[in-house]
């Protein structure tokens, strides 16, 4: 978000247009007069476009997606009731306090050794890893949501008459959903970055995955082109999950786009 | 929500001692369950491996080899893109060239990164150092010049009416005032980091913290695995306390940066 603002604030789309074209221009002569390990532009793309068709990049493509999909389900299955509820009872979250300050700094790689000893080089190693990552974005920030609704939102609830369901259905649901989707969204993109880490780390067998296919190109078969074409499909990838996350926020909870403009 | 105040602190820490007893208690089922200390070791084991290392300093070296490829990694990362950030910030005309590749390479995850790396510098201690480089050097440079930007011009000119040149408005305007941006950046960068130098250890190097968990593994030294955990863990709230209290020191004049 930050970082589009101040792109803007500094540089017009023409010129940066200009500056792109001339670095491929650049590229394109050094590629063919010297020998570089990267293949001139017009024959990367071409590379590209070759290796995007095989069945084995699709087929990692899904298996990436997959195993990131059903370790984000299974975190925040987790996650968004029990940050609920210790937003709403403080004694749970005071239960939890040390716990979870002791797992919290361990970042999730570390757990890959753990993941492998537990679950072997499966299916599973990997979606255990994307859980870890995902679970602690989404619980931090549904506590959040939850405490940060304003009193005056359930006070003034009560005081029209509102009984218990409405409180929840009425009030406070759509004053949490927006922060919930928003810890969706971080745990998410950073899922997508840990995933192809812990596939690139646990790749000893036999897999799909985009992980597999950058340690297999790197250490096997030595192509730069394909581990270039994989790490644009990963920024891809991610800048298209937070798109796609940026509009269902807006499609779901129209009315955090209302206050959102109030504010400006 | 609103009740919470009715509580006094030390009935929190009484829940927090509970829960982490709790913790425990499920850990030892668990292990016991399990009964295979090989894949779940009870906690006392880990403890006692844990004692019987703490007096083998040996056992740190690792840790050691991580923090050093982390701090030249950390500083070149850091120093580059805070000097490339002033520069893009300060000086029209080179803004573009230093914003284009910077905006070349910035969707790039940081973790994809890893393998062109390993392609390019092969397996050696050039690597964790340049991927941890690499991953510093994105959030520092952002948070920089949004630092810069946001500079008020009223400082600025000031500065220049009383005849300052631009590295002096650099070193004394422009750096105090985006400061708490710029360590808002290094501790995201510093989180980074020391995330990649793991995944980087584990994969290209035969030294380092990452590498020894990994290695642990393969030898199913399931007790020595935690504890590397726990080390990064540590290791990890210390560097970022590390920078709060750096941050504390430069900037006295501000109030205490939030934790």
């Amino acid at each position: 978000m930050m970082s589009v603002t101040v792109g803007r604030a500094l540089l017009s789309r023409a010129r940066l247009l200009l500056m792109v074209v001339a670095v491929l221009a650049a590229w394109e002569v050094a590629g063919r007069l010297l020998a570089l390990p990267i293949p001139p532009p017009s024959r990367f793309v071409g590379g590209a476009l070759d290796f995007v068709q095989t069945s084995l990049y699709q087929e990692s493509l899904l298996a990436t997606v997959r195993r990131s999909l059903v370790g984000f389900a299974v975190a925040c299955t987790l996650a968004v009731p029990l940050g609920l509820l210790s937003g709403v009872v403080p004694q749970v979250e005071w239960l939890l306090s040390w716990v979870l300050g002791l797992f919290r700094p361990i970042s999730p790689l570390a757990w890959i050794p753990m993941a492998i000893i537990w679950f072997g080089f499966t299916e599973t190693a990997g979606i255990f890893i994307v859980a870890l990552t995902v679970f602690f974005p989404v619980a931090l920030n549904s506590i959040a949501a939850i405490r940060t609704v304003p009193p005056v939102y359930v006070e003034g609830a009560r005081l029209l008459g509102a009984n218990r369901m409405m409180l929840v259905g009425e009030v406070l649901w759509p004053a949490i959903l927006p922060d919930i989707i928003t810890g969706m969204r971080i745990g998410l993109v950073v899922a997508f970055s840990v995933i192809v880490a812990a596939e690139l780390i646990i790749s000893a067998s036999v897999q799909l995955g985009l992980g597999y296919l950058l340690y297999y190109n790197t250490l096997l078969f030595f192509r730069l082109d394909n581990i270039i074409t994989l790490a644009v499909t990963l920024g891809i990838l991610g800048s298209l999950i937070n798109e796609v996350f940026v509009r269902l926020q807006q499609w779901i909870t129209p009315w955090t786009r209302h206050v959102r403009e109030a504010a400006w | 929500m609103v009740r919470a105040t009715a509580f006094l602190p030390s009935q929190r820490t009484l829940f927090a001692a509970f829960g982490m007893l709790l913790f425990l208690t499920v850990w030892l089922i668990a292990a016991q369950q399990v009964g295979k200390p090989q894949i779940v070791p009870p906690p006392a084991q880990v403890l006692n491996e844990g004692l019987r290392l703490s007096s083998d300093p040996a056992a740190l070296g690792h840790l050691a080899t991580s923090l050093k490829r982390l701090a030249i990694g950390f500083v070149l990362g850091a120093s580059l893109a805070l000097v490339l950030a002033l520069l893009a910030a300060g000086l029209r005309p080179v803004r573009a060239f230093i914003n284009v590749p910077v905006g070349l390479i910035q969707p790039i995850p940081p973790l994809a990164v890893l393998p062109i790396f390993l392609f390019l510098l092969g397996i050696g201690e050039e690597l964790p150092i340049s991927v941890v480089a690499f991953v510093a050097f994105k959030p520092v440079y952002i948070a920089t010049l949004a630092g810069a930007a946001g500079v008020e011009r009223a400082h600025l000119e000031a500065a220049k009416v009383f005849g300052a040149r631009a590295p002096m408005v650099a070193r004394e305007v422009v750096l105090p005032a985006a400061a708490p941006q710029i360590f808002a950046g290094l501790r995201i960068a510093m989180a980074l980091s020391w995330m990649s130098i793991i995944a980087a250890e584990m994969i290209g190097t035969s030294a380092g913290i990452g590498f020894s968990i990994m290695y642990d593994r393969q030898f199913l030294l399931v007790n020595k695995v935690i504890l590397g955990m726990v080390l990064i863990g540590i290791t990890g709230a210390l560097l970022d306390w590390l920078l709060l209290t750096i941050e504390k020191r430069l900037t006295p004049w501000r109030p205490k940066p939030q934790g």
